[in-house]
């Protein structure tokens, strides 16, 4: 099964999140903002099929990691669903403009996280 | 523009009521200051600026209210005031739960003209927690009662002369909504 990495700067988020994908038989791996993310993805290489990741984080947000991520290409088949508080048309507009694969605003429904995540990694 | 403002703290008063619904602590807007118990209590606060409007959010509650609201897959680990490690998880769903508010009244006023900045949530816990003098005299206090107890809840908003709002427009982008996915 795939490994997602979910990155939110909420412990609780992150706790909640691997909790149902762990449930439906994913590994996960949790980052705390981007910068942490990115260290997390050059270790886990392309174990990582989906990374989940929120919006508004210190250090390096969610929308500023999509334009790191554009940057390299090793991680060009990495499918980011975002999952933020924010839903404005705009902001969802431009993550699609990076390359994020979703948008899913909080709180979210485990079953369409999961229908998300599925069909994101393929699985 | 008190209209306006009006039209903000209706929105702001009906946001919270839902975000707390939403997590299994259903609120009653009370009239009097509620009591928290100031030693176990977690306030959560977020920062916003817009063109017209700037100022803070602060959320305050009693641990135990802020555990019951947790999400529910993570319920059934138990949380006790006595464990340190324990609130931290509460400080960081307290930051969550002002993060989760702010962005639900972000998405609203931005269907009526207002774009709202914010910044990263942060929480503080400790013994006689209280707000300092608001910053702005529309500073606007709300107090609710749930069942594990009382929460307070201050939006500290400076307005400029040419705040308004927008008519939503039906032929307007629409956003995505709470609890909904879009892939592309």
């Amino acid at each position: 099964m795939s490994t997602i990495l979910i990155i939110d700067d909420s412990v609780t988020v992150r706790q909640q999140v691997a909790h149902v994908l762990t449930q439906a038989g994913f590994s996960v791996a949790e980052a705390r903002d981007g910068v942490d993310a990115l260290e997390r993805l050059n270790t886990l290489g392309d174990k990582v099929k989906v990374a989940i990741c929120d919006v508004n984080m210190p250090r390096l947000g969610g929308l500023e990691l999509l334009e790191e991520l554009r940057k390299m290409p090793q991680f060009s088949k990495l499918a980011v669903l975002m999952l933020t508080t924010e839903g404005q048309p705009e902001s969802v507009a431009r993550a699609k403009e990076l390359g994020a694969k979703g948008w899913m605003v909080k709180p979210f429904d485990p079953t369409l996280l999961l229908r998300a995540v599925s069909k994101l990694s393929g699985t | 523009m008190n209209q306006a403002i009006k039209i903000v703290e209706a929105l702001v008063d009906a946001q919270m009521r839902e975000l707390f619904a939403s997590c299994g602590s259903p609120l009653t807007p009370v009239l009097a200051e509620p009591t928290v118990n100031k030693e176990g209590a977690v306030a959560g606060m977020i920062g916003f600026t817009g063109d017209t409007v700037r100022g803070t959010l602060i959320l305050l509650a009693p641990f135990q209210l802020v555990v019951a609201s947790r999400p529910k897959q993570l319920r059934s680990h138990e949380l006790s005031e006595r464990n340190s490690g324990d609130w931290l998880l509460v400080r960081d769903w307290t930051a969550e739960l002002a993060n989760q508010l702010l962005g639900r009244v972000k998405n609203r006023l931005a269907k009526v003209g207002v774009t709202l900045r914010v910044s990263t949530p942060t929480a503080l816990s400790g013994s006689a927690l209280s707000v300092a003098t608001p910053r702005s005299p529309r500073a606007k206090q709300y107090a609710f009662r749930a069942a594990r107890g009382s929460v307070s809840l201050w939006w500290d908003a400076t307005y400029d002369a040419s705040f308004a709002l927008t008519t939503e427009s039906e032929g307007a982008a629409q956003g995505v909504r709470e609890g909904d996915v879009v892939l592309f």
